[in-house]
Protein backbone atom coordinates (compact mmCIF):
# COMPACT_ATOMS: atom_id res chain seq x y z
CA UNK A 1 0.00 0.00 0.00
CA UNK A 2 1.27 3.47 -0.83
CA UNK A 3 0.20 6.67 0.86
CA UNK A 4 -0.50 9.71 -1.29
CA UNK A 5 -0.58 12.92 0.68
CA UNK A 6 0.50 16.53 0.52
CA UNK A 7 2.00 16.06 3.98
CA UNK A 8 5.56 15.00 3.05
CA UNK A 9 6.25 13.28 6.39
CA UNK A 10 3.67 10.57 5.81
CA UNK A 11 3.66 10.42 2.06
CA UNK A 12 5.10 7.97 -0.46
CA UNK A 13 4.04 10.32 -3.25
CA UNK A 14 2.60 13.80 -3.64
CA UNK A 15 -0.74 14.00 -5.50
CA UNK A 16 0.84 15.69 -8.53
CA UNK A 17 3.64 13.12 -8.87
CA UNK A 18 1.15 10.31 -8.36
CA UNK A 19 -1.11 11.51 -11.18
CA UNK A 20 1.75 11.41 -13.69
CA UNK A 21 2.48 7.71 -13.17
CA UNK A 22 0.76 4.37 -13.70
CA UNK A 23 -0.47 2.76 -10.46
CA UNK A 24 0.65 -0.72 -9.40
CA UNK A 25 -0.27 -0.85 -5.70
CA UNK A 26 -3.23 -0.17 -3.43
CA UNK A 27 -3.49 3.44 -2.33
CA UNK A 28 -4.29 5.29 0.88
CA UNK A 29 -5.28 8.76 -0.27
CA UNK A 30 -4.88 11.28 2.55
CA UNK A 31 -6.42 14.67 1.85
CA UNK A 32 -8.55 17.15 3.75
CA UNK A 33 -10.67 17.79 0.65
CA UNK A 34 -11.99 15.07 -1.70
CA UNK A 35 -14.49 17.23 -3.56
CA UNK A 36 -15.14 16.44 -7.23
CA UNK A 37 -12.60 18.17 -9.53
CA UNK A 38 -10.17 18.67 -6.60
CA UNK A 39 -6.81 16.94 -6.27
CA UNK A 40 -8.08 14.59 -3.55
CA UNK A 41 -10.72 13.27 -5.94
CA UNK A 42 -8.33 12.91 -8.87
CA UNK A 43 -5.92 10.78 -6.83
CA UNK A 44 -8.70 8.28 -6.09
CA UNK A 45 -9.98 8.39 -9.68
CA UNK A 46 -6.47 7.78 -11.04
CA UNK A 47 -5.94 4.74 -8.78
CA UNK A 48 -9.37 3.37 -9.69
CA UNK A 49 -8.80 3.75 -13.43
CA UNK A 50 -5.67 1.63 -13.05
CA UNK A 51 -7.73 -1.03 -11.29
CA UNK A 52 -6.16 -0.56 -7.86
CA UNK A 53 -7.92 -0.55 -4.48
CA UNK A 54 -8.00 2.94 -3.07
CA UNK A 55 -9.21 4.47 0.19
CA UNK A 56 -11.51 6.27 -0.38
CA UNK A 57 -12.82 5.21 -3.79
CA UNK A 58 -14.85 7.61 -5.94
CA UNK A 59 -18.20 6.05 -5.07
CA UNK A 60 -17.42 6.50 -1.38
CA UNK A 61 -16.39 10.11 -1.92
CA UNK A 62 -19.58 10.99 -3.76
CA UNK A 63 -21.73 9.08 -1.25
CA UNK A 64 -20.26 11.11 1.59
CA UNK A 65 -20.22 14.55 -0.02
CA UNK A 66 -23.65 14.60 -1.71
CA UNK A 67 -26.06 15.10 1.18
CA UNK A 68 -29.00 12.88 0.07
CA UNK A 69 -26.59 10.02 -0.69
CA UNK A 70 -24.91 10.45 2.70
CA UNK A 71 -28.19 10.22 4.55
CA UNK A 72 -29.48 7.23 2.55
CA UNK A 73 -26.23 5.33 3.10
CA UNK A 74 -26.24 6.19 6.82
CA UNK A 75 -29.82 4.94 7.10
CA UNK A 76 -29.03 1.70 5.31
CA UNK A 77 -26.14 1.09 7.69
CA UNK A 78 -28.04 1.86 10.87
CA UNK A 79 -26.56 5.25 11.68
CA UNK A 80 -29.08 7.61 13.28
CA UNK A 81 -30.47 10.33 10.99
CA UNK A 82 -33.51 12.48 11.56
CA UNK A 83 -35.10 12.60 8.12
CA UNK A 84 -34.58 15.14 5.38
CA UNK A 85 -36.46 16.72 2.50
CA UNK A 86 -35.18 17.94 -0.84
CA UNK A 87 -36.81 21.12 -2.09
CA UNK A 88 -36.10 23.75 -4.71
CA UNK A 89 -38.63 26.25 -3.38
CA UNK A 90 -40.62 26.84 -0.23
CA UNK A 91 -44.23 25.74 -0.56
CA UNK A 92 -45.36 26.89 2.88
CA UNK A 93 -45.46 23.50 4.61
CA UNK A 94 -41.94 23.57 6.01
CA UNK A 95 -41.28 23.68 9.75
CA UNK A 96 -38.64 25.69 11.56
CA UNK A 97 -36.08 25.59 13.05
CA UNK A 98 -34.48 23.81 10.14
CA UNK A 99 -30.97 23.12 8.88
CA UNK A 100 -30.38 23.91 5.18
CA UNK A 101 -27.61 22.32 3.11
CA UNK A 102 -26.96 23.21 -0.52
CA UNK A 103 -26.92 20.27 -2.95
CA UNK A 104 -25.08 21.89 -5.83
CA UNK A 105 -21.61 21.51 -7.35
CA UNK A 106 -20.33 24.90 -6.23
CA UNK A 107 -20.97 25.38 -2.53
CA UNK A 108 -18.89 24.25 0.43
CA UNK A 109 -19.47 25.05 4.13
CA UNK A 110 -23.05 25.79 3.19
CA UNK A 111 -24.91 24.83 6.37
CA UNK A 112 -27.42 27.42 7.53
CA UNK A 113 -29.91 27.17 10.37
CA UNK A 114 -33.14 29.10 9.86
CA UNK A 115 -35.26 29.63 12.95
CA UNK A 116 -37.84 32.03 11.56
CA UNK A 117 -40.32 30.77 8.94
CA UNK A 118 -40.44 34.25 7.39
CA UNK A 119 -36.76 33.89 6.35
CA UNK A 120 -37.08 30.37 4.98
CA UNK A 121 -38.34 31.07 1.46
CA UNK A 122 -35.60 33.64 0.81
CA UNK A 123 -32.86 31.35 2.09
CA UNK A 124 -34.10 28.41 -0.02
CA UNK A 125 -34.22 30.66 -3.09
CA UNK A 126 -30.64 31.77 -2.46
CA UNK A 127 -29.22 28.33 -1.65
CA UNK A 128 -31.03 26.64 -4.54
CA UNK A 129 -29.56 29.28 -6.87
CA UNK A 130 -33.09 30.27 -7.81
CA UNK A 131 -34.45 26.71 -7.97
CA UNK A 132 -31.63 25.38 -10.16
CA UNK A 133 -30.43 22.88 -7.52
CA UNK A 134 -32.13 21.17 -4.59
CA UNK A 135 -31.61 22.18 -0.98
CA UNK A 136 -31.57 19.48 1.70
CA UNK A 137 -33.65 20.36 4.77
CA UNK A 138 -33.07 18.66 8.13
CA UNK A 139 -35.14 19.36 11.26
CA UNK A 140 -33.19 20.90 14.12
CA UNK A 141 -33.98 19.06 17.33
CA UNK A 142 -30.78 19.14 19.33
CA UNK A 143 -27.44 20.83 19.79
CA UNK A 144 -25.61 21.24 16.48
CA UNK A 145 -21.92 20.29 16.51
CA UNK A 146 -19.13 20.26 13.96
CA UNK A 147 -16.55 17.53 14.48
CA UNK A 148 -13.49 16.57 12.47
CA UNK A 149 -13.13 12.87 11.73
CA UNK A 150 -9.61 11.55 11.06
CA UNK A 151 -9.38 7.86 10.09
CA UNK A 152 -12.02 7.07 12.70
CA UNK A 153 -10.63 9.37 15.40
CA UNK A 154 -12.43 12.51 16.51
CA UNK A 155 -11.45 15.96 17.66
CA UNK A 156 -14.15 15.54 20.30
CA UNK A 157 -13.79 12.64 22.78
CA UNK A 158 -17.58 12.37 23.29
CA UNK A 159 -18.04 11.53 19.61
CA UNK A 160 -15.16 9.09 19.13
CA UNK A 161 -17.41 6.02 18.96
CA UNK A 162 -19.55 7.79 16.36
CA UNK A 163 -16.57 8.79 14.18
CA UNK A 164 -15.19 5.25 14.38
CA UNK A 165 -18.50 3.94 13.01
CA UNK A 166 -18.62 6.68 10.39
CA UNK A 167 -15.18 5.71 9.08
CA UNK A 168 -16.12 2.02 9.03
CA UNK A 169 -19.16 2.77 6.86
CA UNK A 170 -18.01 5.67 4.70
CA UNK A 171 -14.23 5.07 4.46
CA UNK A 172 -13.40 8.78 4.18
CA UNK A 173 -10.02 9.37 5.87
CA UNK A 174 -10.55 13.04 6.79
CA UNK A 175 -13.73 15.11 6.84
CA UNK A 176 -15.84 17.47 8.87
CA UNK A 177 -19.16 16.11 10.14
CA UNK A 178 -22.16 18.16 11.12
CA UNK A 179 -24.20 16.33 13.74
CA UNK A 180 -26.88 16.97 16.31
CA UNK A 181 -26.88 15.70 19.86
CA UNK A 182 -30.49 14.93 20.63
CA UNK A 183 -31.34 13.28 23.95
CA UNK A 184 -27.88 11.73 24.13
CA UNK A 185 -28.02 10.37 20.58
CA UNK A 186 -25.65 11.59 17.87
CA UNK A 187 -27.50 12.22 14.62
CA UNK A 188 -25.66 12.63 11.32
CA UNK A 189 -26.65 15.61 9.15
CA UNK A 190 -23.79 16.36 6.82
CA UNK A 191 -20.23 15.62 5.70
CA UNK A 192 -17.91 18.14 4.05
CA UNK A 193 -14.19 18.83 3.60
CA UNK A 194 -12.26 19.81 6.70
CA UNK A 195 -10.00 22.81 6.53
CA UNK A 196 -6.25 22.10 6.77
CA UNK A 197 -5.99 23.94 10.08
CA UNK A 198 -8.88 21.99 11.62
CA UNK A 199 -7.14 18.63 11.15
CA UNK A 200 -4.91 17.24 13.89
CA UNK A 201 -2.16 15.94 11.66
CA UNK A 202 -0.34 14.14 14.49
CA UNK A 203 -3.44 11.95 14.96
CA UNK A 204 -3.59 11.35 11.20
CA UNK A 205 0.07 10.35 11.19
CA UNK A 206 -0.38 7.86 14.04
CA UNK A 207 -3.39 6.27 12.36
CA UNK A 208 -1.57 5.97 9.02
CA UNK A 209 1.25 4.06 10.72
CA UNK A 210 -1.25 1.73 12.40
CA UNK A 211 -3.08 1.09 9.12
CA UNK A 212 0.12 0.47 7.16
CA UNK A 213 1.40 -1.96 9.78
CA UNK A 214 -1.83 -3.94 9.51
CA UNK A 215 -1.79 -3.92 5.69
CA UNK B 1 -42.80 -1.95 -15.33
CA UNK B 2 -42.72 1.63 -14.06
CA UNK B 3 -39.93 3.54 -15.74
CA UNK B 4 -38.91 6.95 -14.40
CA UNK B 5 -37.25 9.36 -16.80
CA UNK B 6 -35.24 12.00 -14.94
CA UNK B 7 -35.36 15.29 -16.83
CA UNK B 8 -34.96 19.01 -16.20
CA UNK B 9 -37.11 21.78 -17.68
CA UNK B 10 -34.43 22.60 -20.28
CA UNK B 11 -34.84 19.13 -21.85
CA UNK B 12 -38.13 20.40 -23.30
CA UNK B 13 -36.78 23.64 -24.78
CA UNK B 14 -35.64 22.16 -28.08
CA UNK B 15 -38.47 20.77 -30.19
CA UNK B 16 -36.44 17.81 -31.47
CA UNK B 17 -35.37 16.80 -27.98
CA UNK B 18 -38.92 17.18 -26.70
CA UNK B 19 -40.21 14.97 -29.53
CA UNK B 20 -37.57 12.34 -28.75
CA UNK B 21 -38.65 12.30 -25.09
CA UNK B 22 -42.28 11.87 -26.12
CA UNK B 23 -41.22 9.08 -28.49
CA UNK B 24 -39.57 7.29 -25.55
CA UNK B 25 -42.80 7.63 -23.58
CA UNK B 26 -45.06 6.35 -26.35
CA UNK B 27 -42.66 3.50 -27.18
CA UNK B 28 -42.48 2.38 -23.54
CA UNK B 29 -46.27 2.55 -23.23
CA UNK B 30 -46.77 0.57 -26.44
CA UNK B 31 -44.52 -2.08 -24.90
CA UNK B 32 -46.77 -2.27 -21.83
CA UNK B 33 -44.78 -0.11 -19.42
CA UNK B 34 -45.48 3.19 -17.71
CA UNK B 35 -43.04 6.01 -18.39
CA UNK B 36 -43.13 9.05 -16.11
CA UNK B 37 -41.03 12.19 -16.32
CA UNK B 38 -39.62 13.11 -12.92
CA UNK B 39 -37.80 16.30 -11.93
CA UNK B 40 -35.31 17.24 -9.23
CA UNK B 41 -38.01 17.78 -6.60
CA UNK B 42 -38.92 14.08 -7.08
CA UNK B 43 -35.43 12.63 -6.64
CA UNK B 44 -36.20 10.88 -3.37
CA UNK B 45 -39.05 9.01 -5.14
CA UNK B 46 -36.62 7.23 -7.49
CA UNK B 47 -36.56 3.97 -5.45
CA UNK B 48 -40.35 3.68 -5.93
CA UNK B 49 -39.86 2.91 -9.65
CA UNK B 50 -38.59 -0.22 -11.41
CA UNK B 51 -36.02 1.47 -13.66
CA UNK B 52 -34.50 4.89 -14.21
CA UNK B 53 -33.57 6.54 -17.51
CA UNK B 54 -31.71 9.84 -17.22
CA UNK B 55 -32.01 12.50 -19.91
CA UNK B 56 -31.03 15.54 -17.82
CA UNK B 57 -27.40 16.52 -18.24
CA UNK B 58 -25.25 14.23 -16.15
CA UNK B 59 -22.27 15.28 -14.08
CA UNK B 60 -21.13 14.15 -10.63
CA UNK B 61 -21.99 17.66 -9.43
CA UNK B 62 -25.52 17.64 -10.85
CA UNK B 63 -28.81 16.39 -9.46
CA UNK B 64 -28.80 13.65 -12.11
CA UNK B 65 -25.91 11.92 -10.31
CA UNK B 66 -27.93 11.76 -7.10
CA UNK B 67 -30.89 10.26 -8.97
CA UNK B 68 -28.60 7.72 -10.62
CA UNK B 69 -26.89 6.65 -7.40
CA UNK B 70 -30.18 6.41 -5.48
CA UNK B 71 -31.45 4.12 -8.23
CA UNK B 72 -28.31 2.00 -8.09
CA UNK B 73 -28.46 1.76 -4.29
CA UNK B 74 -32.08 0.60 -4.58
CA UNK B 75 -31.09 -2.08 -7.11
CA UNK B 76 -32.84 -0.50 -10.11
CA UNK B 77 -31.53 -0.79 -13.67
CA UNK B 78 -30.31 2.70 -14.50
CA UNK B 79 -29.07 4.47 -17.63
CA UNK B 80 -26.77 6.36 -17.00
CA UNK B 81 -25.24 4.52 -14.06
CA UNK B 82 -23.06 6.41 -11.54
CA UNK B 83 -19.78 4.83 -12.65
CA UNK B 84 -20.42 5.76 -16.30
CA UNK B 85 -21.30 9.33 -15.26
CA UNK B 86 -18.14 9.71 -13.18
CA UNK B 87 -15.92 8.27 -15.88
CA UNK B 88 -17.33 9.91 -18.99
CA UNK B 89 -17.97 13.34 -17.45
CA UNK B 90 -14.30 13.89 -16.78
CA UNK B 91 -11.80 14.19 -19.63
CA UNK B 92 -8.82 13.81 -17.28
CA UNK B 93 -10.16 10.43 -16.16
CA UNK B 94 -10.79 9.49 -19.80
CA UNK B 95 -7.18 10.40 -20.55
CA UNK B 96 -6.08 7.79 -17.96
CA UNK B 97 -8.59 5.26 -19.24
CA UNK B 98 -7.41 5.58 -22.84
CA UNK B 99 -3.77 5.19 -21.80
CA UNK B 100 -4.40 2.23 -19.55
CA UNK B 101 -6.38 0.39 -22.24
CA UNK B 102 -4.32 1.44 -25.29
CA UNK B 103 -7.28 3.10 -26.99
CA UNK B 104 -6.20 4.75 -30.27
CA UNK B 105 -6.64 8.46 -29.60
CA UNK B 106 -4.95 11.80 -30.28
CA UNK B 107 -1.72 12.28 -28.33
CA UNK B 108 -2.60 14.02 -25.10
CA UNK B 109 -1.11 15.20 -21.81
CA UNK B 110 -2.42 16.32 -18.46
CA UNK B 111 -1.43 19.87 -17.54
CA UNK B 112 -1.54 21.35 -14.03
CA UNK B 113 0.06 24.76 -14.65
CA UNK B 114 3.79 24.16 -14.95
CA UNK B 115 4.89 26.99 -17.29
CA UNK B 116 8.62 26.29 -17.02
CA UNK B 117 10.51 26.35 -20.33
CA UNK B 118 11.21 22.63 -20.02
CA UNK B 119 7.53 21.77 -19.46
CA UNK B 120 6.31 23.93 -22.35
CA UNK B 121 8.94 22.48 -24.70
CA UNK B 122 7.87 19.01 -23.67
CA UNK B 123 4.21 19.78 -24.49
CA UNK B 124 4.86 21.26 -27.92
CA UNK B 125 7.52 18.75 -28.98
CA UNK B 126 5.05 15.97 -28.13
CA UNK B 127 1.87 17.49 -29.53
CA UNK B 128 3.06 20.07 -32.08
CA UNK B 129 0.90 23.08 -33.00
CA UNK B 130 -1.95 23.79 -32.80
CA UNK B 131 -3.04 22.11 -29.56
CA UNK B 132 -6.53 21.61 -28.18
CA UNK B 133 -7.04 22.65 -24.54
CA UNK B 134 -9.92 21.06 -22.63
CA UNK B 135 -11.24 21.43 -19.13
CA UNK B 136 -12.15 18.05 -17.59
CA UNK B 137 -15.82 19.03 -17.52
CA UNK B 138 -16.19 20.07 -21.16
CA UNK B 139 -19.45 19.14 -22.89
CA UNK B 140 -21.20 20.15 -26.09
CA UNK B 141 -17.89 21.65 -27.34
CA UNK B 142 -17.82 24.24 -24.54
CA UNK B 143 -14.64 24.84 -22.50
CA UNK B 144 -12.58 23.53 -25.41
CA UNK B 145 -10.26 25.92 -27.24
CA UNK B 146 -7.54 25.64 -29.86
CA UNK B 147 -4.19 27.37 -29.33
CA UNK B 148 -2.10 28.09 -32.40
CA UNK B 149 0.88 29.55 -30.55
CA UNK B 150 2.60 29.24 -27.20
CA UNK B 151 1.24 32.67 -26.22
CA UNK B 152 -2.31 31.58 -26.98
CA UNK B 153 -1.73 28.37 -25.03
CA UNK B 154 -0.56 30.27 -21.94
CA UNK B 155 -3.47 32.73 -22.09
CA UNK B 156 -6.20 30.10 -22.57
CA UNK B 157 -4.76 27.58 -20.11
CA UNK B 158 -4.36 30.19 -17.37
CA UNK B 159 -7.98 31.18 -17.86
CA UNK B 160 -9.17 27.54 -17.67
CA UNK B 161 -6.95 26.77 -14.64
CA UNK B 162 -8.89 29.33 -12.61
CA UNK B 163 -11.73 26.81 -12.45
CA UNK B 164 -9.94 23.50 -12.82
CA UNK B 165 -6.87 21.93 -11.18
CA UNK B 166 -6.14 19.86 -14.27
CA UNK B 167 -6.45 20.41 -18.04
CA UNK B 168 -6.14 17.97 -20.91
CA UNK B 169 -3.91 19.15 -23.75
CA UNK B 170 -4.44 17.28 -26.99
CA UNK B 171 -2.92 17.05 -30.44
CA UNK B 172 -5.21 18.80 -32.97
CA UNK B 173 -6.61 16.63 -35.74
CA UNK B 174 -8.34 18.43 -38.57
CA UNK B 175 -11.45 16.78 -39.99
CA UNK B 176 -14.72 17.63 -41.73
CA UNK B 177 -16.75 15.47 -39.34
CA UNK B 178 -16.57 13.26 -36.25
CA UNK B 179 -18.09 9.82 -36.29
CA UNK B 180 -20.69 9.61 -33.52
CA UNK B 181 -21.13 5.96 -32.62
CA UNK B 182 -24.06 5.24 -30.30
CA UNK B 183 -23.42 2.15 -28.18
CA UNK B 184 -25.92 0.33 -26.00
CA UNK B 185 -24.95 -2.70 -23.89
CA UNK B 186 -21.73 -2.94 -25.87
CA UNK B 187 -23.43 -3.13 -29.26
CA UNK B 188 -23.71 -0.47 -31.93
CA UNK B 189 -27.08 1.30 -31.61
CA UNK B 190 -26.74 4.04 -34.20
CA UNK B 191 -24.15 5.74 -36.35
CA UNK B 192 -23.93 9.39 -37.41
CA UNK B 193 -21.59 11.93 -38.83
CA UNK B 194 -21.44 15.06 -36.70
CA UNK B 195 -20.19 17.58 -39.25
CA UNK B 196 -17.93 20.51 -38.47
CA UNK B 197 -19.60 23.74 -39.64
CA UNK B 198 -17.86 25.64 -42.43
CA UNK B 199 -15.39 28.10 -40.91
CA UNK B 200 -15.26 26.25 -37.58
CA UNK B 201 -13.09 23.50 -36.11
CA UNK B 202 -15.47 21.70 -33.72
CA UNK B 203 -19.06 20.50 -33.97
CA UNK B 204 -20.34 23.59 -32.18
CA UNK B 205 -18.14 26.46 -33.32
CA UNK B 206 -18.24 30.18 -32.75
CA UNK B 207 -18.38 31.74 -36.21
CA UNK B 208 -18.63 35.50 -36.60
CA UNK B 209 -19.56 35.72 -32.91
CA UNK B 210 -22.41 33.23 -33.24
CA UNK B 211 -22.59 29.60 -32.04
CA UNK B 212 -23.17 27.37 -35.07
CA UNK B 213 -23.84 23.62 -34.92
CA UNK B 214 -22.74 21.38 -37.76
CA UNK B 215 -25.17 19.05 -39.53
CA UNK B 216 -25.96 15.57 -38.24
CA UNK B 217 -26.01 12.89 -40.94
CA UNK B 218 -27.35 9.53 -39.82
CA UNK B 219 -25.83 6.43 -41.45
CA UNK B 220 -27.14 2.82 -41.19
CA UNK B 221 -25.43 1.12 -38.26
CA UNK B 222 -24.77 -1.98 -40.37
CA UNK B 223 -22.43 0.11 -42.50
CA UNK B 224 -19.97 0.73 -39.67
CA UNK B 225 -16.47 -0.42 -40.56
CA UNK B 226 -15.34 -3.49 -38.59
CA UNK B 227 -12.30 -1.58 -37.30
CA UNK B 228 -14.38 1.32 -35.98
CA UNK B 229 -16.85 -1.07 -34.39
CA UNK B 230 -14.09 -3.05 -32.70
CA UNK B 231 -12.48 0.07 -31.23
CA UNK B 232 -15.79 1.47 -29.97
CA UNK B 233 -16.96 -1.78 -28.38
CA UNK B 234 -13.62 -2.35 -26.73
CA UNK B 235 -13.74 1.16 -25.23
CA UNK B 236 -17.35 0.96 -24.10
CA UNK B 237 -16.56 -2.30 -22.30
CA UNK B 238 -13.88 -0.44 -20.32
CA UNK B 239 -16.58 1.88 -18.99
CA UNK B 240 -19.61 -0.38 -18.54
CA UNK B 241 -22.72 -1.73 -20.21
CA UNK B 242 -24.77 1.43 -20.58
CA UNK B 243 -25.65 3.91 -23.31
CA UNK B 244 -22.73 5.85 -24.76
CA UNK B 245 -21.89 8.18 -27.62
CA UNK B 246 -18.33 7.91 -28.89
CA UNK B 247 -16.72 10.66 -30.95
CA UNK B 248 -14.10 9.34 -33.34
CA UNK B 249 -11.93 10.98 -36.00
CA UNK B 250 -11.06 9.08 -39.16
CA UNK B 251 -7.44 9.82 -40.10
CA UNK B 252 -4.81 8.50 -42.52
CA UNK B 253 -3.34 6.65 -39.54
CA UNK B 254 -6.64 5.00 -38.63
CA UNK B 255 -9.44 5.88 -36.24
CA UNK B 256 -8.72 8.06 -33.19
CA UNK B 257 -11.22 8.24 -30.36
CA UNK B 258 -11.76 11.76 -29.05
CA UNK B 259 -14.08 10.83 -26.20
CA UNK B 260 -16.78 8.56 -24.89
CA UNK B 261 -19.88 10.28 -23.52
CA UNK B 262 -22.57 8.94 -21.26
CA UNK B 263 -26.01 10.52 -21.73
CA UNK B 264 -25.54 11.03 -25.49
CA UNK B 265 -27.79 13.46 -27.36
CA UNK B 266 -30.90 11.87 -28.85
CA UNK B 267 -32.93 14.25 -30.97
CA UNK B 268 -35.93 13.26 -33.10
CA UNK B 269 -34.99 13.35 -36.76
CA UNK B 270 -31.24 13.32 -36.08
CA UNK B 271 -29.62 10.31 -34.39
CA UNK B 272 -32.76 8.22 -35.08
CA UNK B 273 -33.18 9.26 -38.72
CA UNK B 274 -32.03 5.92 -40.17
CA UNK B 275 -32.14 3.35 -37.38
CA UNK B 276 -35.55 4.16 -35.98
CA UNK B 277 -35.63 1.32 -33.44
CA UNK B 278 -33.29 3.00 -30.95
CA UNK B 279 -36.17 3.92 -28.61
CA UNK B 280 -37.38 0.34 -28.36
CA UNK B 281 -33.86 -0.98 -27.80
CA UNK B 282 -33.19 1.49 -24.98
CA UNK B 283 -36.48 0.67 -23.25
CA UNK B 284 -35.66 -3.03 -23.61
CA UNK B 285 -32.27 -2.43 -22.00
CA UNK B 286 -34.02 -0.81 -19.02
CA UNK B 287 -36.58 -3.52 -18.41
CA UNK B 288 -34.91 -6.81 -19.34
Amino acid sequence: MITVSEDEDDSDSSPLTFLRQPVHDSVLNINHDYRYLRMGYYVSAHAETFGMDVTPNCTEIMDAYRNPLLIEKARRNGMPTNGYRLVTRSNGDLDTPVMLLAVNPFTNNSMKIVRSSSRLAGMIKKMSMDARFPVSLHPVKGEVLEIVQMLGESTNSETSEFTRKFFEIFNIPICKLIVQIDDGNIILNHCEPAMMREVKWDIVSDRIHEIKQRA
Amino acid sequence: MRIACFVEAYNFNDKSEQLALLEFKSTAESMGHTFEFIFKDDITKVPEYDALFIRATTDPGNSAYIASRLAEQAGLPVIDDPHSIRTCSNKAILHDLFQKNNIPSPKSLLFTGDYSREALDDIFSTLGFPVVIKTPYTRFSSHVEKANTEQEFIKISKQFLRRSKILVIQEYIQSDFDWRVGILQNQVLYLCKYCIPRGGWKVKSKINGRNVWGDTVAVPRESISPELEKICISLSKCVGGGLYGLDVKETDEGYKVIEINDNPSLYKGYEDAVDTDIYEKIIDALVL
